[in-house]
């Protein structure tokens, strides 16, 4: 059975509290993404948005998964398991990997800037096969996140050298933390610790993001 | 030398032409006041019918172009569109 994350006894409810800041953050985007696709009609802020849409899912799938599916380890140590069969709780960290590969994949496409769909559709399949074949997966589905969200850093740093402005400003150092948060869960198996510090780190990452969101909301409604 | 307009500005520009006479106007004068290749024209014109943001009138002495309420928003929004876009770098 394949530990899918290690969580620390102490911190059970917290993780979950977490996760559901989290999903309300990237369902924030997500919905205001789609408020301005419908005035814009443009398709990368109609990608924008279903990416978090996606990763709000995943975090919703998460929390659900935590509340309903955990179970002791020896000591002070709770664990979210893969299981070989088809179960509800298999079903549920599918989703939860589906919604999170997805979420990733469908933010580095937008920040690609390519059109065209047929690479979009080649980056799903490379990474969800790279999954399949993997020994510890686990390690892949987050070495996965990772790296798309190296990809979509390098575009915040080179939008931030651009422009010079404080809310792409908060946008890079919320797409770098979320980066941090998904590296450090790289290394999960080696203490359970590590679980706590992903979680405070994407905390701090859906902080700046959330910022400089409210940051364009004000500012569209000082406009007006 | 003048910075080069991105898609968004293109068709704020070419709403703002059609909204100041009055709704209406000939592709020649739009052509003339936007500024860009009659292929791009042509291109940004399909585009902005497709989205709704004018509509394409036939009379007997040729096609006018008019703006939609869709259009009209977009350019009342336009600035909360530049800031979410500059944002997340969208554009």
């Amino acid at each position: 059975m394949t530990q899918l994350h290690y969580i620390p006894s102490w911190f059970f409810g917290f993780n979950i509290a977490f996760e559901m800041i989290f999903m309300l953050a990237a369902a924030l985007v997500a919905l205001y993404s789609y408020r301005i696709y419908k005035i814009s009609s443009q398709k990368e802020i109609k990608l924008f948005g279903i990416s978090f849409a996606l990763l709000s899912a995943s975090y919703f799938v998460s929390s659900i998964i935590s509340l309903f599916f955990i179970s002791a380890l020896e000591g002070n140590l709770l664990a979210i398991a893969i299981h070989r069969i088809l179960n509800a709780q298999n079903i549920a960290v599918a989703s939860y990997i589906l919604f999170l590969i997805l979420g990733h994949i469908t933010l580095l496409y937008t920040t690609l800037r390519v059109e065209r769909k047929r690479i979009y559709g080649l980056l799903i399949a490379m990474a969800f096969i790279a999954i399949n074949f993997s020994f510890n997966k686990v390690f892949m589905i987050y070495f996965i996140s990772s790296l798309c969200l190296l990809f979509v850093n390098y575009h915040y740093y080179m939008e931030f050298i651009k422009r010079k402005n404080k809310t792409v400003f908060l946008t890079f150092w919320g797409m770098f933390f979320l980066f941090v948060s998904n590296v450090i869960f790289l290394v999960q198996e080696s203490s359970a610790t590590i679980y706590v510090i992903s979680h405070v780190t994407e905390l701090i990452g859906y902080c700046f993001i959330a910022s400089s969101l409210l940051r364009v909301i004000k500012h569209g409604k000082k406009k007006k | 030398m003048e910075r080069k307009r991105n898609k968004l500005e293109i068709i704020k520009d070419i709403l703002t032409v059609i909204r100041e006479k009055n709704g209406r106007i000939k592709p020649t004068h739009i052509l003339y006041k936007s500024n860009l290749s009659h292929q791009m024209m042509k291109e940004y014109l399909e585009e902005l019918i497709v989205k709704k943001f004018i509509k394409e009138i036939e009379l007997k002495q040729g096609k006018t172009y008019e703006v939609t309420p869709k259009g009209i928003n977009y350019l009342e929004e336009y600035n909360t569109i530049v800031n979410f876009t500059n944002a997340f770098g969208l554009d």
